[in-house]
C-alpha cells in the first residue's frame, strides 16, 4: 500500500515536471530559474557586491564561444542564448519565450522574449540573431540556416529532422551579441554588463560586471585565480568558487559560512588509442569496458569526485552527422611504433587524469589479476607488455595538442563534455584535436574509450544571493533581477 | 761540422739529456707512487661504501619498525587491509603515500599474504597489483638490504629495499620500504669526482657520472684545470657485490658496485709534467745556444784574426803583424806564424833582388834589339851604297838622296829611343798619328830585303792617337815577325789599314799584318803574345810580346790567326784618332 502511494507520488511529480519543463511540442517552456537546480535560496537582500574565483584565464578573442570553465562561468551572465538547458538536463526558455516544430522537424521557428534588450537599451531582433550567427553556422553543427521570420520570430533550419527542439543551440556559440562596445566585448542581452574588463584586485586581473538594466545595482567581480590556494581564496572573500579539488571541497564543508554543491556531471575522461585504432582499422575486435570495472576505477584510482561513465554517450550517437571525416590528409591511424608510442600521455595540469593514467599504466603492467586489468587490456590493445613497456607522461596543454594530433604515443587520456548541446560539433571539434579518430571504415563510436565522468562543485557563501546550476555544470548567480525574466 | 756546430750539439747533448732522464724518472716515480695511493683509497672507498649501504638500511629498517608499530596500532587501516571495508578502500591507498612522505622514503608499499599490493606509495594508483616474488626474496635475506627494480607511473627505478611483517588479523602483511638508488645516490657513495660508481644490475647498468658529462668534465666543474683532448678512460677498478632481487627470474641474484678511480688527473698532472718538461727544455735550448754562441765566439776569435791575418800574407805583404802576449795554444801559433812571415820576408827580399837583375837584363836585351832594329835599316843602305860604289858609283849621289830619309828616321829613332830610355820611365807620346805614313816609311825601310814582296792596301783617314815610335816599334815586329817566318823563301807580306766600328763605343783603325810563311800550331798561337817565347834559334821571344804590351798601352788590342803552312793574319785595333 505504502508502495503504490510512493510510485503514484513520483508519477504525479513527474507529470509536473514534464508539464513545467522540456519536451512538450509546447510553446511555452518553464524558465531557468527553478527551485529544482537552486544551489543557494535567493535571500531577501542580495549582497550588493560578489566576487566570483575563476581558475582559469578568459580570453577576449573567444567571446562568447566558451573555452573552458571560466569562461562559460562569465559567459553565462553576460550573453543569452535562445534556449538553455537546467540542472536536469531539461530545455527551457532562454532569449526564446517559445518554439514551434515545422516541416517535419526539419525547421524551428523561435519566438524572442518580448522586451529583450541589450544592455545598450537597443531590442533583440530576429535579425541580430542571423547577425550573430554567422560565425557559428561555419561550423559543424546541425544548424543548416537561420531566416528572419518577423521582428522577434526566427527560422532555424535543420541540417536532418530533430524531433526534439536542438539543444546545440543553448551552446555558446549560438548566442546573441551585437557589436563590441567601448570595452572591446560583444553586447549581449545577458542580466550582467561588463563595466570594467581589466582591473585588479588582490593582484589578480579582475572582469567586474553590473546588473544591465535599472533596479539594484548589484557588481560582480570575476576574478582569475590560477596559482592560488584556493582555501586561502575562501578565507580572503571570495564568495563563489568552482572546484574539482577533493582537498578543497574538504575544507569548504567543514565551514559553516560555505554551502558546497555538487554541480551536474559535466565532463567524461575518455582513453584515446592508437593501438585500438589499428585494430579497429584492421578489423579487430577490440573490448568494451564494463559499469561495474569503470565505477572501481572512479572509486579507487581518481582522488576526485568521478563516477564510472554512465552511457548513453555521445560519441554513439554521432552516426547520423553528416561530414564526419579528418581535415584532407590527416585521417590515417599512426603505424609507427616508435619509442614515444609507450606513452600514455595526459595534461599535466589536470589531476584526474594522472591518475587515470597511472592506474592504466599500472594494470597493464603484469599479468592481469583482476576483471578490472582484463577489461582494460582487452579494450587497449598491446597494453599488457612486460614490465618496462608503457608509462605514463603528463605533458602541458600545448604539448598534449600537438601530440594528439601526430598520434605518436600509445594513448592519451582525454576530456570531452558528458553531454554536450550538440554531439555532433563536439565529434568534429575531436576530430579536429586528433585527426587519425575518423579513419575510413571506423566506427566512431567505438574509437574513444570512455572511463569516468567528473563534476566539480560550487563552494559558495551563504546568505548573500542567490546561485543556481545549469545543465553544463556551471553556476549562476541569481539576484532578483535575473530571476524575473 | 763547423767548429761552432761541434760545439753547440755538444753542449745541447750535455744539458739535455740528464734533464730528460731526470723528467721520465719523476714521471714514472710520481706515476707509481699516485697510483698506489689511489689503489689504497679504492680500496678503502669500499669498505666505506659497504659501511654506507649498512648504514642506510639500518635507517630503512628503522623506518620499517615504525611503520610497522604505526600500521599494527591504526585500526582504520586495519579495517580496511583486514576487514576489507569499501569505505576505507581509500584510506588504505592513499596510507603508504602518506607514510612514504612522512617517513623520508622513496619507495613503500604493502603487500598481503597473497603478495598483492593494497597500498603503494610511488605508485598509488598500482593497488591490486600480484607481485608475491619481491616480499618472498626480501625476507629471505634477513637483516640486510637489496637492489630490486621498482615501478613508478613514469619510469622503473632501481632502489635498495628491506622487508619487515606485520601481523594483523591472523593474516600476515608485508611492508617494503626503500630508497632510490639514482645517480647522486652513487655520487652521494663516491664523494669525489675523481671516483665513479657503476651499478652493474641484470638488465642495466647506473652510473654516478650519469649525466652524459665524463669525469674530465666534472673534474672541470670542480675547479680542475684539464687540457681539452686529455683521455678520461684510464682508471683503477675494484668491485662489491650486493644481493639484487630479480622479479623476472624470481630469485635473488647479484649486482656489483664498481668503483673506478679515474687517472684523469693523475695524467693531468702528467700531461702538466710533460709541458712544463717542454717549456724548460725549450728554455735551456735557448739559453745553451745563447751561451755557445758566446763561448764558440770567444774561444774562434783568435782563430779567425789569425786566419784573417794569415789571407792578407802576400809576397808583396809581408808586415802582418802576428805579435801576441797570449801564453795558450792561441799564442803559441801566432808567434809560429809571424816566424814563418818573417822568414818570408828574407825569401822575398832575395827573390825580389834575383828579379830586378833578371829585369836589368831583359832590358838589356830590350835596348840590344830596339837598336839593331834602328840600325838595320841604315846598314842597308849603307850596304846598297857599297854596292853601287863598286858596281855604279855615278848613282852613288842620286841614291844616296833617295835613301837619305831612311838615314834620317832611323837616326831620329835611335835618338828617341835614347831619350825614351835616358828618362828610363818610356812614358810614350800621345798625339795623333797616321798609320798609313808610319806604314809607307817601314815598308820603305825594308824593301828590297831578300826575295819579300810587300804589298799595301792603306786606307786613308787611318789616324790614331798615341806614340809614332811606338807604332812604328809595332809595325816594325810584326815585318820582322813576318819576314822570319819566311824562312828566305819567296813570299809575300800584305799590310792593309782601314776604319772599323764594329763592337767599340768609336771608330777602331784596323791594321792587319798577313804573311804567307810557315804558320803556327794552336799552341804556338796560344803563345806567341807570351814573354822569352820563340820558335827561332837566335829570337828573344820579346817581339810580340813587346808589340802587345804597345797595342795595350795605345788601349788597343791584338790578336792572330794562323794555321801551319797557311802563313799569319795579326789583327791591330786601335781607337781612332780622327775627328768624326
Amino acid at each position: 500500500m505504502r508502495l503504490s502511494v510512493l510510485l503514484a507520488a513520483i508519477g504525479a511529480v513527474a507529470l509536473v515536471a514534464m508539464a513545467a519543463c522540456g519536451k512538450r511540442s509546447l510553446m511555452k517552456p518553464a524558465s531557468l530559474f527553478t527551485p529544482r537546480c537552486e544551489i543557494l535560496p535567493a535571500p531577501a537582500h542580495s549582497a550588493d557586491s560578489i566576487t566570483v574565483a575563476m581558475p582559469d584565464v578568459v580570453e577576449l578573442g573567444r567571446v562568447p564561444w566558451a573555452g573552458n570553465a571560466s569562461e562559460r562561468l562569465l559567459f553565462r551572465h553576460l550573453y543569452e542564448t535562445l534556449i538553455t538547458v537546467d540542472c536536469l538536463d531539461q530545455v527551457c526558455a532562454g532569449l526564446a519565450v517559445s518554439w514551434k516544430r515545422g516541416e517535419g522537424g526539419r525547421r524551428w521557428t523561435f519566438e524572442l522574449r518580448e522586451g529583450a534588450l541589450f544592455w545598450d537599451g537597443t531590442s533583440v531582433t530576429a535579425g541580430d540573431v542571423v547577425t550573430s550567427w554567422q560565425d557559428a553556422m561555419t561550423l559543424h553543427t546541425v544548424i543548416d540556416s537561420v531566416g528572419v521570420a518577423g521582428g522577434r520570430r526566427v527560422h532555424v533550419y535543420l541540417k536532418q529532422p530533430h524531433d526534439e527542439v536542438p539543444r546545440a543551440l543553448s551552446a555558446s556559440v549560438f548566442a546573441v551579441t551585437k557589436a563590441a562596445d567601448d570595452s572591446g566585448w560583444l553586447v549581449g542581452s545577458g542580466p550582467y554588463r561588463i563595466v570594467s574588463p581589466n582591473s585588479y584586485r588582490m593582484g589578480k586581473r579582475t572582469i567586474t560586471v553590473r546588473s544591465a538594466l535599472g533596479g539594484r545595482r548589484v557588481i560582480i567581480r570575476f576574478m582569475e585565480t590560477s596559482l592560488v590556494d584556493a582555501r586561502d581564496l575562501l578565507e580572503r572573500g571570495i564568495d563563489v568558487m568552482v572546484t574539482s579539488d577533493p582537498s578543497v571541497i574538504e575544507y569548504s564543508s567543514g565551514r559553516p559560512q560555505f554551502v558546497t554543491v555538487e554541480l551536474p556531471w559535466d565532463r567524461t575522461y575518455v582513453l584515446l588509442s592508437t593501438s585500438r585504432m589499428r585494430a579497429l582499422a584492421g578489423g579487430g575486435t577490440v573490448g568494451t569496458i564494463s559499469s561495474h570495472v569503470l565505477d572501481g576505477v572512479a572509486q579507487n584510482a581518481v582522488r576526485g569526485d568521478a563516477r564510472g561513465h554512465v552511457p548513453p554517450s555521445w560519441w554513439e550517437e554521432v552516426s547520423r552527422c553528416l561530414d564526419l571525416s579528418a581535415p584532407a590528409g590527416r585521417s590515417a591511424v599512426p603505424m609507427a611504433d616508435h619509442a614515444s608510442s609507450d606513452r600514455i600521455v595526459y595534461d599535466v595540469k589536470d589531476p584526474i587524469a594522472r591518475d587515470l593514467a597511472e592506474r592504466v599504466v599500472a594494470l597493464g603492467a603484469t599479468d592481469p589479476v583482476s576483471a578490472e586489468a582484463a577489461a582494460i587490456t582487452l579494450a587497449i590493445p598491446g597494453l599488457a607488455r612486460d614490465s618496462a613497456a608503457v608509462i605514463a607522461e603528463g605533458v602541458t596543454t600545448a604539448e598534449l595538442a600537438r601530440s594528439l594530433r601526430d598520434g605518436n604515443a600509445f594513448a592519451y587520456i582525454v576530456v570531452v563534455p558528458t553531454r554536450p548541446p550538440d554531439p555532433c560539433y563536439e565529434a568534429h571539434e575531436l576530430i579536429k584535436r586528433a585527426p587519425w579518430l575518423a579513419s575510413h571504415g571506423v566506427d566512431f563510436a567505438h574509437t574513444l574509450v570512455p572511463l569516468v565522468d567528473a563534476r566539480s562543485h560550487v563552494i559558495a557563501k551563504r546568505g548573500r544571493f542567490g546561485l543556481m546550476s545549469d545543465g553544463y555544470g556551471s553556476a549562476i548567480v541569481v539576484d532578483g533581477l535575473f530571476a524575473g525574466r | 761540422m763547423a767548429f761552432r756546430t761541434r760545439l753547440l750539439v755538444t753542449f745541447l747533448l750535455a744539458v739535455l739529456l740528464p734533464m730528460i732522464v731526470l723528467a721520465l724518472f719523476i714521471r714514472d716515480e710520481m706515476t707509481d707512487r699516485l697510483t698506489a695511493q689511489y689503489e689504497r683509497r679504492v680500496e678503502s672507498l669500499l669498505t666505506v661504501i659497504e659501511d654506507d649501504l649498512s648504514e642506510e638500511s639500518a635507517v630503512i629498517a628503522g623506518s620499517l619498525a615504525g611503520l610497522r608499530r604505526a600500521v599494527a596500532n591504526d585500526n582504520r587501516f586495519r579495517e580496511a587491509a583486514v576487514d576489507r571495508d569499501p569505505e576505507r578502500r581509500r584510506y588504505l591507498l592513499d596510507y603508504a603515500a602518506n607514510a612514504m612522505q612522512l617517513t623520508g622514503l622513496s619507495m613503500l608499499q604493502i603487500q598481503d599474504d597473497a603478495g598483492r599490493i593494497i597500498s603503494s606509495g610511488h605508485f598509488r594508483n598500482e593497488y591490486d597489483r600480484l607481485e608475491p616474488e619481491l616480499p618472498r626474496l626480501l625476507l629471505s635475506l634477513p637483516e640486510r638490504a637489496a637492489l630490486t627494480r621498482a615501478r613508478a607511473p613514469d619510469a622503473s627505478f632501481l632502489a635498495l629495499a628491506r622487508a619487515d611483517s606485520v601481523h594483523m588479523g591472523g593474516r600476515r602483511f608485508t611492508i617494503i620500504a626503500g630508497v632510490t638508488v639514482e645517480r647522486h645516490f652513487l655520487a652521494r657513495l663516491a664523494r669525489e669526482a675523481q671516483l665513479t660508481i657503476t651499478l652493474i644490475y641484470p638488465g642495466g647498468t647506473l652510473t654516478s657520472a650519469g649525466d652524459g658529462s665524463d669525469t674530465a668534465d666534472q673534474l672541470r666543474q670542480s675547479g680542475v684545470n684539464l687540457p681539452r683532448d686529455l683521455d678520461a678512460t684510464a682508471a683503477i677498478e675494484r668491485e662489491l657485490n650486493v644481493p639484487f632481487i630479480d622479479l623476472q627470474r624470481g630469485e635473488v641474484s647479484s649486482a656489483s658496485f664498481r668503483v673506478n678511480h679515474h687517472l684523469t688527473e693523475l695524467e693531468a698532472l702528467r700531461r702538466s709534467i710533460d709541458r712544463w718538461f717542454v717549456v724548460a727544455v725549450g728554455a735551456s735550448g735557448v739559453l745553451v745556444v745563447v751561451l755557445v754562441g758566446w763561448l764558440a765566439s770567444r774561444i774562434s776569435r783568435p782563430l779567425v784574426e789569425l786566419a784573417d791575418k794569415t789571407s792578407r800574407i802576400d809576397l808583396d805583404r809581408l808586415d802582418i803583424d802576428f805579435d801576441t802576449r797570449r801564453k795558450d795554444e792561441i799564442g803559441v801559433l801566432s808567434r809560429l806564424l809571424g816566424a814563418m812571415t818573417e822568414r818570408l820576408r828574407t825569401s822575398a827580399l832575395l827573390i825580389k833582388d834575383a828579379e830586378r837583375r833578371a829585369t836589368l837584363g831583359e832590358l838589356a836585351r830590350q835596348v840590344n834589339h830596339d837598336i839593331k832594329n834602328g840600325l838595320t835599316p841604315i846598314r842597308n843602305v849603307f850596304r846598297h851604297l857599297i854596292q853601287l860604289a863598286g858596281n855604279d858609283p855615278t848613282q852613288l849621289s842620286d841614291v844616296l838622296q833617295e835613301r837619305q830619309s831612311t838615314l834620317d828616321s832611323s837616326i831620329s829613332y835611335l835618338e828617341n829611343l835614347a831619350s825614351n830610355y835616358a828618362r828610363l820611365s818610356p812614358r810614350s807620346e800621345r798625339r795623333p798619328c797616321d798609320v798609313n805614313e808610319i806604314v809607307r816609311q817601314v815598308v820603305m825601310d825594308v824593301q828590297g830585303l831578300g826575295q819579300v814582296r810587300f804589298h799595301t792596301n792603306l786606307c786613308e783617314g787611318s789616324v790614331v792617337v798615341g806614340d809614332p815610335i811606338a807604332l812604328r816599334r809595332i809595325i816594325e815586329n810584326l815585318f820582322d815577325n813576318a819576314i822570319d817566318s819566311l824562312d828566305s823563301r819567296p813570299g809575300s807580306v800584305t799590310i792593309t789599314t782601314g776604319r772599323v766600328a764594329e763592337g767599340a763605343d768609336r771608330p777602331q783603325v784596323r791594321m792587319t799584318v798577313a804573311d804567307t810563311g810557315s804558320g803556327m800550331t794552336k799552341d804556338q798561337v796560344a803563345k806567341v803574345f807570351d814573354d822569352f817565347y820563340t820558335t827561332k834559334e837566335n829570337g828573344t821571344g820579346l817581339g810580340l810580346s813587346i808589340v802587345r804590351r804597345l797595342v795595350m798601352d795605345l788601349d788597343g788590342s791584338i790578336r792572330v790567326e794562323s794555321e801551319p803552312g797557311q802563313g799569319s793574319r795579326f789583327v791591330i785595333d786601335l781607337p781612332s784618332g780622327a775627328s768624326a
